[in-house]
């Protein structure tokens, strides 16, 4: 099957108009079966035929087959709430195609008193039911497949959000029963093994005989997919997340569980959202086909397949070509199940509007009647047939076992499960016994029949012991997984648990730390920690610090009473201590740092914990660690964790080691600056008056380092009281070094705030240098209250210019401006660029411009808004065209020229800018540039607007002596704001940064500014495909790439409700004249997506190519919040004949 | 003289259940809610409690009944709470009481202590103590009647042996009974009279997993409340009850779907700025409800004069 990108882009131009939500009842899409037939895109070599529609099934949810090839289907019309003085009416259907023509002909509703269902599975003679907060087992007694009978199985089940009630259900390999519940839910079940409570999302485990109910893994979004592979592992999609597979193994978490300490991630970062999930393991399709995992893209309307790879004990995931797209929007492809014929079937739930969040409950556009079973076959491959399970003598069952088709093995161990159990399972151990060792599929088989016997809750140790010596590590690892729930049946527990762990496949070792955590015992540790001896992955990491943490209150205690000892490898037993972040945790760990055996990583992790947890016994132990000759490598880190602890105010026991230490750390002539400086804080930190003197020598010694010398101050502040006080007053107003009296002076802000204040106007005044001036500033701007205080003192004072403006610079960068601004202003005199210049003024702002102009700041003033530069001038390819071009201004104009002109426009206009006014014969007047002028006079005004004036109209026609840029637009800028603004014009096109290189960058954007809530729940709603639609109104704003092509990230706001990337978001417009490959330059941002038209690119790479139709496309790019402080974007067209053509309308 | 006479019976009655069992006594337009776990909420499926007590109240006197129960609750409120902890859970109860005005509360709490290992009796008894501070604070005069709960069942395998924790269930009724003393709240000692620490399978289990009623439990269930209670149940043969049952498992449900609707996210939760104009919809259940009384009563009155009329 070939499917390109270029026919999913060529499919999605056409889908465009079709993405977004209805917008009205006008706009709804056509409900009929053959519009939504005829709205398939079905790759070469498939067909889609309707199995069943309205009014045999409506508002499909969810469905499961039963043996006899009877489709079981959930429907709600009561979805999302019911109404008061309805009654619930929602039903279970059971679709069947009586006369095998590969349509449904029946139905026959089960069950017609549910309210909003959302789950079903035909077992043990009946069905079980989810309905709203609780499970339900319907049995049909009289065989008129009505129900006639009800038990409540389970009751607490959530219902805070009705698309996230517990759902899916599914049978296991081993004939347990899953389900799963979605982020707002909170379920509390009580059961007779005890109380289960499930906050938030998860993948339950049940066991209908038993009544054994217990969490598999929990978090992810609204996982509506769950489906076991070959070997039992098992795996989710997610209708809200955005990580395509998530390999669920026992105790993961994955995002969004409440009070979750860390989370396993899923194998497809950056997929659209998926519901439903079935693996392909039917030879109806194609060998390349079995085992890839079929999930649907419902807001994408099409369905979507992966393929697994191993990958340590986890899994890398493949997006495959889609099996299924669509153009309607009201295709909903919600579940995906393999039918007895092989076929792929697919649960339609027909809707324009997916969901409630953002919708209005009784939205009228809400579709309550339509619903649909859709069926996708391969051409020319032979449809699949499936035994009569019912009628199967026992051993033909259990030759089913050895199909290839899921199907058969599955329904073959159901039915085992009604048989007599004795002779059942005396028959499977036959079974097994017989199998032919030399058949490739023995370990499958021999897996088989030990999933047979769990299916009838009757585990054969000796067969699980075989398979656990397989040579097959997915067969050990599903071994593990049947003696996970059968440890009382196994007396060797510890020992099976100790192999395990050594065994050389990573997923192995992670199903033995599954175990290990269920065993819930110090000795279980003990061993699981073993994992660490050999490679540890990211998945086995997780497991094994989920469980020391999870589990410390049983094994930390025994631990510490000896009844461990964890002492394998020095590696355990950091690793397990530091898992619990526990002070008892503590001393074992100083006690191996001692030992001098902990590897680098290892001792600096138990000294981050020291430094947040230890007592002051504790920390006096790390005194002869300190000094021994092993630890020499660890001295600053130790002295770090002191000081760490001290700023906690907890401080070593030992008196007199203290001192010792110190004084040999600062006394004389320190050899380790490093130590030294620390020392110095620790001296003030631990309270050591009689090192004042020492520390006062160190700060106002001439020859002591900065470093040094800060950190003696600051352990004067430490030490505090009028003595500190008074020796910095002396050190910041004396003579000393400036850097040493602004180091005092910083010091006193913090013991002595008004004080320090006077102090630093009076130093400021003189500071000779923006570099002196900074840590003074840098001082008093460290918090609200600090500014206001230099700001009174600054009054009536004066302070160097320079001086104010770095200080006002400063202060906007930290927020703190509006405290201190105007302040700083008055005193340093700053000028405003409000008035032409004399001579010397000229003169001297020249200078100023080439010896303190910053082209970088003054780019930044060039591009703000008010100031209006972009809006009229292009620089290169980007800008306006009112003004003329400035990609080469400062290489042409010199500095003078360029204030001048800013200062007053209209003193010299170049030539072509000049206004011109035209009056027409009916009076109108027109000003601006003549863009046109033959027949038809074309005038571009000062907004942009064009004007045309046919040359008979025109009455009067004058060129203005004045220019079209208005004077006093610099009027709002301080000089030095104003020095930068011409600095950078006067570097462009002069070699260096400010010359437009002919890189073909995108340089126009539109980007989203501040998003309203109804514009993010859209693009929620629909995905992020939404974007890309240009009719919906989005805040877009036009902003230009600065001259390197950098689009500056820092000038957009965050989605901050667009969950779960919070991006920035920014897109432009390519225009093809003809198809063909263009390749964008995009940067290694992690996380970055790429949205070309209706399709995501969730993998970026710095080169990504794609096959475009001729026409135009809309491309977005969204930087993630997680990117972090991600400064500018810069993507660039690397090849393809294909023009940027962005507009913002 | 008729007064008189009343208050003689009413005062050997009272002297009479100092040895017997206590006499709870219904009082005309009793509002009675029901609190409690699983047990209690399930109840509402099969309403034979609730039916049980109106007719053991008489036809002269009009109750309604409101049941509260939740699944996993506990007196500290955990299944309540929602998004919030336990304490939002109580929170959220308060709001319901004062809504709903209760003069009687019946409340079975203790279910789930068998099963946390460690009986953590002080902590459940002053638990309890401040859920019901809590209810007086918003209905001061609420008479309280507490109900020890049921005894476990041992259906043996593959279902777990719950000798132990029924043994357990012991220590928590004797608790609970010491604790309405003081409380000088009406005890039901539903424990012992549903057969308390039996080890053996029963003959015809009451529940189908140990630990929860099913129908005929809840029938069995209600009538021994109804004797516990000191009351009389009128002498009825089910079928003439049934149409009262009904009308208030359809109550209970338009109850339900009132006070603990779906959707509390955006009804009413951190999402209500989405879609929380969808709440005014909920009130709409409360005439329905109230309906669904006025019926009971009326039925109920109907079925005790078919009573009198039997032989």
């Amino acid at each position: 099957m070939k499917y390109s990108a270029s026919l999913l882009l060529a499919a999605s131009l056409v889908q465009l108009t079709y993405a977004s939500q209805p917008k009205s009842m006008a706009d709804l899409p056509d409900p009929s079966v053959e519009a939504e037939k005829a709205a398939f895109v079905v790759p070469e070599g498939y067909e889609i035929s309707l199995w069943a529609g309205e009014p045999l099934v409506r508002k499909p949810v969810q469905m499961n087959w039963d043996a006899q090839g009877r489709l079981w289907v959930v429907s709600s019309v009561t979805y999302p709430q019911i109404k008061p003085g309805d009654d619930p009416i929602d039903q279970i259907v059971v679709l069947e195609d009586t006369d095998k023509d590969g349509k449904a002909d029946k139905s026959t509703v089960f069950a017609s008193d549910l309210q909003i269902p959302t789950a079903v599975i035909p077992a043990d003679g009946g069905c079980y039911v989810a309905n709203s907060t609780e499970i339900l087992f319907l049995k049909d007694t009289n065989g008129d497949l009505k129900a006639d009978e009800r038990q409540v199985v389970l009751s607490g089940f959530g219902t805070e959000d009705t698309h996230h009630l517990v759902h899916t259900f599914r049978h296991g390999p081993d004939g347990q029963m899953h389900f799963n519940q979605s982020i707002y839910i909170h379920s509390h079940i009580e059961t007779p093994w005890g109380l289960r409570r499930l906050m938030g999302g998860g993948v339950w485990e049940f066991r209908p005989e038993t009544r054994k109910l217990e969490i598999i893994a929990k978090g992810l979004i609204n996982p509506w997919g769950y489906e076991f592979d070959r070997w039992g592992q098992s795996f989710a999609t997610d209708g809200a997340g955005s990580e395509g597979i998530n390999y669920i193994f026992p105790g993961a978490v994955f995002a969004t569980s409440p009070g979750a300490k860390r989370i396993v991630k899923g194998l497809n970062p950056g997929q659209p959202k998926q519901c439903g999930l079935e693996i392909i393991e039917d030879s109806h399709f194609p060998d390349d086909w079995q085992g890839t995992l079929v999930t649907c893209d419902f807001r994408g309307n099409r369905v979507n397949r992966f393929h697994l790879t191993e990958s340590g004990s986890s899994y890398v995931s493949k997006q495959l070509p889609d099996v299924l797209a669509s153009t309607h929007r009201g295709f909903r492809p919600i579940d995906v199940r393999t039918g007895p014929d092989g076929a792929l079937y697919i649960a339609d739930w027909f809707n324009p509007i997916i969901q409630h969040g953002e919708v209005d409950f009784r939205d009228p556009r809400r579709d309550r009647v339509n619903g649909r079973i859709w069926k996708l076959t391969a051409k020319d491959r032979k449809l699949s047939t499936s035994p009569d399970f019912a009628k199967a003598e026992t051993p033909a069952l259990l030759e089913e076992l050895k199909s290839p088709r899921r199907w058969n093995r599955l329904f073959a161990k159901r039915e085992l499960r009604t048989r007599e159990p004795q002779l059942t399972l005396a028959s499977i151990d036959e079974w097994a016994l017989a199998l032919k060792k030399e058949d490739p599929n023995y370990w499958n088989n021999l897996l088989e029949a030990a999933w047979a016997r769990e299916t009838l809750n009757a585990c054969s140790p000796a067969l699980v012991r075989q398979l656990l010596g397989s040579p097959d590590h997915r067969i050990r690892a599903g071994a593990l997984g049947i003696l996970r729930h059968r440890l009382t049946e196994f007396p060797d527990t510890d020992a099976l648990l100790a192999t395990a762990i050594g065994d050389d496949n990573a997923q192995v070792r992670l199903w033995a730390v599954a175990i290990a955590r269920d065993m819930f015992k110090p000795q279980a540790l003990e061993v699981a920690l073993r994992a660490l001896d050999k490679p540890v992955d990211e998945s086995i990491d997780f497991l094994l610090e989920l469980t020391a943490r999870e589990q410390a209150d049983i094994w930390l205690p025994v631990f510490v009473n000896g009844g461990i000892k964890l002492d394998a490898n020095p590696k355990h037993l950091v690793y397990a201590l530091k898992a619990t972040g526990r002070p008892e945790a503590l001393p074992p760990l100083i006690k191996a740092l001692g030992s001098g055996k902990l590897a680098e990583e290892d001792a600096a992790a138990v000294l981050a914990m020291v430094g947040d947890v230890a007592s002051p016994e504790e920390l006096s132990q790390l005194f002869p660690i300190f000094k021994s000759e092993s630890a020499k490598t660890r001295r600053v880190g130790i002295l770090d964790a002191f000081i760490k602890a001290g700023q906690r105010k907890a401080t070593p026991d030992a008196a007199a080691a203290l001192k010792d230490l110190l004084t040999a750390l600062i006394s004389g002539t320190p050899d380790d600056a490093d130590l030294a400086a620390r020392g110095a804080l620790l001296a003030g930190l631990w309270k050591q008056e009689p090192l004042r003197s020492r520390l006062e020598e160190i700060a106002s010694g001439d020859k002591t380092s900065a470093a040094l010398r800060d950190s003696a101050i600051k352990g004067l502040v430490y030490l505090g009281g009028e003595p500190t006080k008074n020796y910095l007053q002396t050190l910041a107003s004396g003579d000393k070094a400036v850097g040493t009296r602004a180091s005092a002076l910083s010091g006193l802000s913090e013991l002595s705030p008004p004080l320090a204040a006077k102090l630093a106007v009076q130093f400021l005044g003189t500071a000779k240098s923006v570099d002196e001036a900074r840590p003074v500033l840098e001082a008093f701007l460290k918090n609200k209250h600090l500014p206001v205080l230099l700001a009174n003192e600054l009054k009536d004072k004066q302070v160097p210019d320079f001086v104010a403006v770095e200080g006002i610079r400063m202060a906007s960068s930290r927020g703190l401006q509006s405290l201190i601004e105007e302040s700083l202003r008055k005193a340093g005199g700053v000028k405003q660029m409000d008035r032409p210049l004399t001579p010397e003024e000229m003169h001297a702002l020249v200078t100023k411009v080439q010896a303190q102009g910053n082209a970088a700041r003054g780019e930044d003033v060039y591009r703000r808004q008010q100031l209006l530069c972009m809006s009229c001038h292009a620089i290169g390819e980007s800008g306006g065209l009112i003004g003329p071009n400035m990609v080469s201004l400062g290489s042409s104009a010199p500095v003078d020229y360029i204030i001048e002109s800013l200062l007053e426009p209209s003193k010299k206009v170049k030539e072509g800018y000049h206004m011109t006014m035209i009056t027409t014969k009916a009076g109108q007047v027109v000003a601006g540039g003549i863009v046109q002028d033959g027949d038809e006079v074309v005038v571009r005004d000062a907004a942009n607007q064009f004007h045309k004036v046919a040359k008979g109209d025109i009455a009067q026609k004058i060129i203005s002596p004045v220019s079209m840029m208005p004077p006093g637009l610099t009027a709002s800028l301080r000089e030095d704001e104003f020095v930068d603004l011409v600095k950078f014009l006067s570097e462009l096109g002069r070699e260096g940064d400010y010359k437009t290189q002919p890189n073909r960058y995108v340089r126009t954007w539109r980007t989203m500014g501040k998003i309203e809530q109804a514009d993010n729940d859209h693009v929620r709603h629909v995905g992020l495909q939404a974007l890309s639609d240009r009719k919906y109104a989005y805040p877009w704003q036009m902003t230009l790439s600065k001259v390197n092509g950098d689009l500056p990230l820092g000038e957009l706001p965050i989605a901050a409700k667009m969950y779960p990337i919070f991006p920035r978001i920014a897109q432009f417009d390519l225009q093809l004249d003809a198809d063909g490959p263009v390749t964008l330059g995009l940067p290694a941002t992690p996380g970055l997506v790429l949205v070309v038209d209706e399709q995501k690119f969730e993998e970026v790479t710095p080169q990504m190519k794609l096959d475009l139709k001729a026409g135009k496309h809309v491309v977005t790019v969204l930087v993630p919040k997680s990117a972090g402080d991600v400064s500018a974007l810069r993507v660039e067209l690397l090849e393809g004949a294909a023009k940027v053509v962005t507009t913002l309308q | 003289m008729k007064r008189l006479l009343a208050g003689i019976i009413a005062l050997f009655s009272g002297l009479a259940s100092l040895k017997a069992a206590p006499t709870f006594e219904f009082q005309d337009h009793d509002r009675v809610i029901l609190l409690g776990g699983t047990l209690v909420e399930r109840e509402q499926k099969y309403g034979f409690l609730e039916s049980a007590l109106t007719l053991a109240a008489g036809e002269s006197k009009h109750l309604s009944f409101r049941n509260l129960g939740w699944s996993g609750d506990t007196v500290f409120g955990h299944a309540r709470s929602y998004f919030g902890p336990p304490k939002e859970g109580l929170e959220r109860l308060s709001r319901h009481v004062e809504q709903i005005k209760p003069t009687v509360l019946i409340a079975c709490y203790g279910a789930d202590l068998p099963f946390e290992g460690l009986i953590k009796m002080p902590e459940f008894i002053s638990g309890y103590r401040e859920m019901l501070d809590l209810v007086r604070a918003k209905s001061p005069k609420v008479r309280v009647i507490i109900i020890a709960p049921p005894p476990l069942e041992n259906l043996g395998a593959p279902l777990p042996d719950l000798t132990a924790a029924n043994k357990k269930m012991e220590a928590v009724r004797n608790a609970l009974k010491e604790f309405a003393g003081k409380q000088a709240a009406t005890f039901v000692d539903s424990y012992e009279l549903m057969g308390g620490a039996s080890k053996q399978r029963p003959e015809h289990p009451l529940t189908d997993n140990g630990i929860h009623y099913g129908e005929a439990g809840y029938r069995a269930w209600a009538s021994k409340i109804v004797e516990g209670l000191g009351l009389t149940a009128p002498k009825l043969p089910p079928a003439a009850v049934d149409p009262l049952r009904q009308t208030v498992i359809k109550k209970d449900q338009l109850f339900f779907n009132r006070w603990r609707p779906a959707n509390e996210t955006y009804l009413y939760g951190f999402r209500k700025h989405e879609q929380g104009q969808n709440a005014a919809e909920i009130e709409r259940f409360d005439p329905l409800v109230t309906a669904e009384d006025d019926k009971i009563h009326e039925q109920k009155v109907a079925a005790l004069e078919a009573a009198k009329r039997l032989p």
